[in-house]
């Protein structure tokens, strides 16, 4: 690396917050610019690992497309700068006449993905929500995760709830709809997973992986094809077999659970036959998975998107932990274990009620909330139905929901019809192009970090509290810093904490950090004010370079303290699912005008869409496209490579399409993030189709438990497009 | 953990730009890379991100614990390499943003859809401050060039770079004109006419001549004849070849004369499961051929063959012999020599058992192709004969002049500075050249995409310097004009007809395609009614 200048370059160790990797890095900072990112070798978790994403962000710091002061919209929809004293003059007078014709309920926030790596962020927003007394918070979880809460809601009795994979340990590692090998894991922070599944193999054990697509880590393993959305019939199937056969851990059950009958009848009701027709999984390997689950000495089982963003996700996320609690391996070494945080927040927030589902409901559609956000599949009939409670005016912070959402076209008609729209982001996106002011925002190196989600969920639970690396670019500011800002128009706080507004209007805001600092200080890993020399302070952490290894792995006969149910037992009968299973076995056959299935597929160079202006990251042959099998093509009249029209019930978009047989016969894979808009420019000259173009904002289709969008398994049909140079 | 880089590297350098370290060398800035036969990865310096799969065209990047055996030994060769060649990684450069392409139409005719002519046609779509049009001409029914005619048919990973082709073939600002030849069809100053360029990138058909008595007698032949027979290429699909001889002699040693021995000495069941046209197949079935000499003029040192191609012959159930060959070290060996040399000696001392050998054989320039009708022997300097009814000459391709376009019959190629061809010294407006009917037959197929990134960077800085050619015109007046002249002309569709076909064919037997090896043929199962 070269230096700009004569001075010296220092390096501080960090942690990367664009995955649930949470890949430890050391940057190379000279004149207040990061000149380099590498790997922490000395990282408890990813142990000198990192990819290509990590390595590259500090580019998107200096991105020329960043966004680093507060942009205005002008009429024909291009942006100027302006101060932020002009943009929260502007910005509080139009949300005082919001305020004044509709009140505090109709102004809303939604965040994106980054916010759950960001702790100031992510407590503004409560607080700006809790202040305003607004019901108007969604959150991307909705589009990712919400099944993990609801079923965590059920079964462990707080949607914080969750186990994760012990895979450094297991013989026998059963994945669902997950690609770790490119997605580095999630819902689980395992560092270096590749190799951590390889190992599995390379120690006698077995590793497979249930995709409709021979995705990366299928090819290294075994792989089990299955139609996308029809992860419940497999897993159902299974439970059917472990209690026919009498294959379940009774012991295990007896001491750790309640309601096993309920989960007997439930498993009764899937047929083997019918199970193996809707998920192409045969009768015989249905068995085979059940049987090798029951008699692996240990038994990790593991699902995420692709089975989390079906109809029926919090079914499928039950089925999934059933599968694992009824072989006796919940709370076990190699098995499924709980996290052991740094800085126990979930607990607080499982205690303190601000965790939690159902109490309330969103005033279109009725869907529950979870952890006081609604979810994104309301948000465009939040906009556009009138009546009390109207959604009038949105603030958005690191969304790009127009890509991210269902029905994107409807998301857009919605922002369209605001009053006010401001976007907290580094990017005039699809999404963001649509606010009367872009705010800019620090972005990770500039602020600072501590793992507030992954550190719950880590195979190695480690500590790591960090300094920004480099001041903000520009005038951008904390996201929190530009909520509080916001709210203060209103003449609020945006803090959820007792008293905040008091102190608040005596212009006392207390720093983010405080409350977590104090939880860990007086939690299992804290210094306890002082009484415990060893234990952890957010001070002591600032000042230690790289990360603290809290032990080398979960412990395991933990499960009475994770468990937040007051029976301590974790709870398997639940009317809500039983009727999630009627629902499922009551559904016809696919509708024979979109007899494919379509699921998104997850790129390698990809994560969320702010690494899709990053140079690097764009070079080569990157294409949006879709998958299809020779079979289907064939049925279809379409050839390999033709621009198809893609279309569902609810959409259709053009793409080119690849004749692969890594697709199994019956479903489609696509791309998901392309088709991008606004001022970024080499994210909209990558071109491409916005996959939830085709996606269904429709509430009866989504799960119902937890409000879960339905993206993965929607009926498509492909059509050949005329072009020129057919004949 | 680390990746490798393995046998089937393919040069093109894909993976350089997307390494966030840098740690992928020979860059092709660098001055090693015009020689190296394939690139490394530093194990010291990977971070397992991946990039470099994700952006191999080939597939020839891999998990050191994803190796399989007959790859294992690459994991060293990488390492190997910057023990050598100790060097200071950092990231490659990026091009600058070429920003979003705006304005009126570049038209440009590119002649000849081999690996140099899709490379073209990729940086110019990818490049281009202007919409670009492209008319991408071939003389035959099929694109790919060589890495149809020419990659053997046991390398399928290394025409896996035809997925990047496919894309440039698919794209709407391409049209398609095979089976149309520029001189026969359509002239070079129509060319002209309509394009604002023309890039030439037919390549060099034609085997370079021995120079020797008996050249022409039956039962010789030039690799590019072989290579095409055994490929189905049409100009060559209905030669006669006699497998009935115990040996062939193959002269030249390079990557080719390796492909040949391989393919005439393998188990054909083994080729059963390729693309391998269904005549050589059958004609291989029956060969009696059990031994393939190749003769090299000059030293092992000199050998012609890459390393990781020799290395790919360990893995055969054949014995291979070294003969004639100082195996000594030089004394200040390159990597890639003392690579070569180490292989040999392993080869050479590897045990025999009787097996169909190959034999490498050095220091043996052929003076004479003996036989009457037929071959019989080759006479080599300084030896005796051996006796043969087969010898295939395999010392290189060479290019062949085009109607209205300048050529050097000394080089064999067209004249030219930077890819602008010339004429008198002089550049012609709006004519440019690429791949080896520009640089000479050399390089690997990765290799094109450099000397197709220098000759669309003398387009584009034309374009923006105003020195194209006057032409341009419309796409719809010169596919008229085509389809007038050439009424069998194949646009994409029609090219996708008879892929299908052989693609469908290809799967309902287990093999990748089965090819059409006949012009007329193609044209027939393509015609509409």
């Amino acid at each position: 690396v070269t230096c700009p200048s004569a001075a010296p370059a220092v390096e501080k160790a960090t942690f990367c917050a664009i995955c649930e990797a949470a890949c430890g890095l050391i940057a190379t900072v000279v004149d207040d610019e990061v000149v380099n990112l590498r790997p922490d070798p000395d990282h408890p978790s990813s142990r000198g690992f990192a990819c290509s994403k990590g390595v590259e962000f500090h580019t998107v710091l200096k991105d020329p497309d960043r966004v680093t002061v507060p942009m205005r919209r002008l009429p024909d929809g291009t942006f100027e700068p302006a101060t932020w004293k002009e943009a929260f003059d502007d910005i509080g007078k139009r949300l005082r006449a919001v305020r004044r014709a509709h009140g505090t309920q109709a102004i809303g926030l939604a965040f994106g993905n980054p916010i759950a790596f960001n702790f100031g962020g992510g407590l503004a927003s409560n607080g700006f929500v809790t202040a305003l007394k607004t019901h108007h918070q969604y959150a991307s979880s909705s589009v990712d995760i919400n099944n993990y809460h609801a079923a965590g809601d059920m079964l462990y009795g707080s949607t914080m709830a969750y186990p994760i994979p012990d895979l450094a340990s297991t013989d026998f590692a059963l994945l669902l709809g997950t690609n770790p090998v490119v997605s580095k894991g999630s819902m689980m922070t395992t560092g270096r997973v590749r190799d951590v599944l390889v190992d599995v193999v390379a120690r006698g054990g077995r590793v497979v992986v249930v995709d409709p697509r021979r995705s990366e880590t299928a090819s290294l393993f075994e792989h089990v094809p299955i139609r996308p959305g029809a992860d419940p019939w497999l897993l159902g199937a299974m439970l059917q077999v472990l209690f026919a056969e009498d294959l379940i851990d009774h012991a295990a059950i007896s001491a750790q659970t309640s309601g096993i009958e309920v989960l007997r009848d439930i498993a009764g009701r899937f047929d083997l036959d019918r199970a193996a027709r809707e998920s192409g999984v045969p009768v015989e390997q249905i068995v085979e998975l059940a049987r090798a689950a029951a008699a692996a000495s240990t038994f990790a089982i593991h699902g995420r998107c692709g089975v989390s963003l079906g109809q029926f996700s919090t079914l499928t996320k039950y089925l999934i932990d059933a599968v694992g609690i009824v072989t006796g391996n919940l709370d076990k070494r190699g098995g499924l274990v709980f996290g052991d945080p740094m800085a126990d927040l979930d607990a607080i927030m499982a205690k303190s009620g601000n965790a939690g589902r159902n109490r309330w409901f969103t005033r279109v559609h009725g869907i529950g909330e979870i952890n006081h956000t609604a979810p994104l599949a309301v948000i465009a009939d939040e906009i556009l139905t009138p009546g009390e409670g109207q959604l009038r005016a949105l603030v958005t912070m690191s969304s790009n929901f127009v890509a991210s959402a269902p029905d994107a076209l409807r998301s857009v008609r919605a922002l369209e019809s605001l009053d006010l729209m401001i976007s907290l982001d580094p990017y005039i996106t699809e999404t963001t192009r649509h606010a009367h002011w872009v705010l800019p925002s620090t972005l990770w190196l500039e602020r600072e970090q501590m793992p507030i989600f992954t550190q719950t969920q880590a195979a190695v639970p480690h500590a790591q509290w960090v300094r920004p690396v480099v001041p903000p670019r520009g005038q951008a500011r904390d996201d929190g810093w530009i909520l509080d800002q916001i709210a203060r128009t209103l003449g609020l706080t945006a803090s959820a904490m007792p008293g905040a507004q008091v102190l608040g209007r005596l212009g006392i805001r207390l720093a983010p950090h405080v409350m977590i600092d104090g939880v860990m200080r007086a939690g299992k890993h804290g210094d306890l004010f002082g009484l415990r020399r060893s234990g952890l302070s957010r001070r002591k952490l600032l000042n230690h370079e790289g990360a603290v290894k809290l032990a080398d792995a979960c412990e395991v006969g933990v499960l009475e303290e994770k468990l937040f149910t007051k029976d301590k037992l974790v709870h398997l009968a639940h009317a809500e699912l039983v009727e999630e299973v009627d629902r499922l076995v009551a559904l016809g056959g696919d509708d024979p005008a979109f007899p494919l299935r379509l699921f998104s597929i997850r790129e390698l160079r990809s994560q969320n869409s702010w690494m899709h202006n990053v140079p690097r990251l764009t070079q080569g042959d990157r294409r949006c496209r879709a998958i299809i099998s020779a079979q289907d093509a064939e049925g279809f009249g379409i050839r390999d490579r033709d621009v198809v029209r893609l279309s569902s019930p609810w959409g259709e978009i053009e793409t080119p399409v690849v004749i692969s047989d890594e697709v199994m016969p019956g479903s489609l894979g696509f791309t998901q993030g392309w088709g991008h808009e606004g001022t970024w420019r080499r994210a909209v000259a990558a071109g491409g189709a916005n996959y939830n173009v085709l996606t269904p904002a429709d509430t009866t289709l989504i799960d119902r438990p937890s409000g879960n969008a339905y993206l993965n398994g929607i009926p498509v049909r492909v059509d050949p497009v005329a072009t020129r140079g057919e004949s | 953990m680390t990746y490798v880089i393995t046998q089937n590297c393919c040069n093109d350098a894909s993976c350089v730009p997307v390494c966030p370290v840098g740690c992928i060398h020979p860059t092709p800035d660098e001055p090693d890379y015009q020689s190296a036969e394939m690139l490394y990865i530093d194990p010291k310096s990977c971070i397992d991100c991946g990039a470099c799969v994700d952006a191999c065209p080939v597939g020839a990047v891999k998990a050191v614990d994803e190796l399989t055996p007959d790859l294992r030994q690459y994991a060293e060769i990488n390492a190997a390499y910057f023990l050598a060649n100790p060097v200071v990684h950092r990231p490659a450069d990026l091009p600058a943003f070429p920003g979003l392409p705006s304005g009126r139409p570049l038209r440009v005719a590119i002649v000849g859809a081999g690996p140099a002519g899709f490379y073209a046609a990729d940086e110019l779509l990818r490049n281009s401050p202007l919409p670009v049009e492209i008319s991408l001409i071939d003389r035959l029914p099929t694109p790919f060039g060589l890495v149809r005619a020419g990659v053997a048919p046991d390398h399928p990973s290394t025409k896996e770079v035809t997925g990047l082709f496919r894309w440039v073939l698919a794209d709407p600002r391409v049209s398609i004109y095979f089976n149309t030849a520029v001189g026969d069809h359509v002239s070079h100053d129509e060319l002209l006419e309509h394009h604002h360029a023309v890039i030439y990138s037919y390549g060099a058909s034609t085997g370079k001549r021995l120079g020797i008595p008996g050249e022409d007698l039956q039962g010789s032949f030039s690799a590019t004849e072989f290579v095409g027979w055994y490929n189905g290429h049409p100009d060559h699909a209905q030669r006669q070849i006699n497998l009935s001889t115990p040996r062939v002699v193959v002269i030249g040693n390079g990557n080719v004369a390796l492909d040949i021995a391989r393919l005439l000495l393998r188990d054909p069941e083994e080729l059963a499961a390729t693309d391998i046209a269904d005549h050589a197949l059958e004609a291989l079935r029956a060969s009696e051929v059990r031994e393939v000499v190749v003769l090299g003029r000059r030293d092992a040192l000199h050998s012609a063959f890459t390393t990781p191609e020799l290395l790919a012959l360990e893995a055969l159930d054949i014995d291979i012999h070294v003969e004639r060959a100082n195996l000594d070290e030089p004394s200040t060996p390159s990597f890639t020599q003392r690579l070569k040399i180490e292989a040999l000696r392993r080869i050479a001392a590897a045990p025999k058992s009787g097996r169909r050998r190959l034999v490498l054989r050095y220091r043996s320039a052929p003076v004479e192709i003996v036989g009457d009708v037929g071959v019989s022997a080759i006479r080599i300097m300084e030896s005796a004969s051996l006796e043969t009814g087969l010898v295939l000459s395999s010392v290189g391709y060479q290019g062949e002049p085009l109607d209205g376009v300048p050529f050097d019959s000394s080089t064999r190629t067209i004249p030219n500075l930077a890819g602008r061809v010339l004429r008198d010294g002089e550049p012609l407006a709006g004519v440019y050249v690429g791949g080896w009917i520009r640089r000479g037959a050399n390089g690997v197929i990765g290799t094109n995409r450099f000397d197709a990134r220098e000759t669309v960077a003398s387009v584009l800085a034309d374009l923006d310097a105003g020195a194209l050619g006057p032409g341009g015109g419309s796409g719809t007046d010169f596919e008229a004009l085509v389809r007038h002249r050439r009424p069998a002309t194949f646009d994409r569709g029609r090219w996708q007809t008879l892929d299908d076909h052989e693609r469908q064919r290809g799967r309902e037997a287990g093999r990748p395609s089965i090819k059409v090896t006949s012009t007329e043929e193609m044209v027939t199962l393509t015609s509409h009614g």
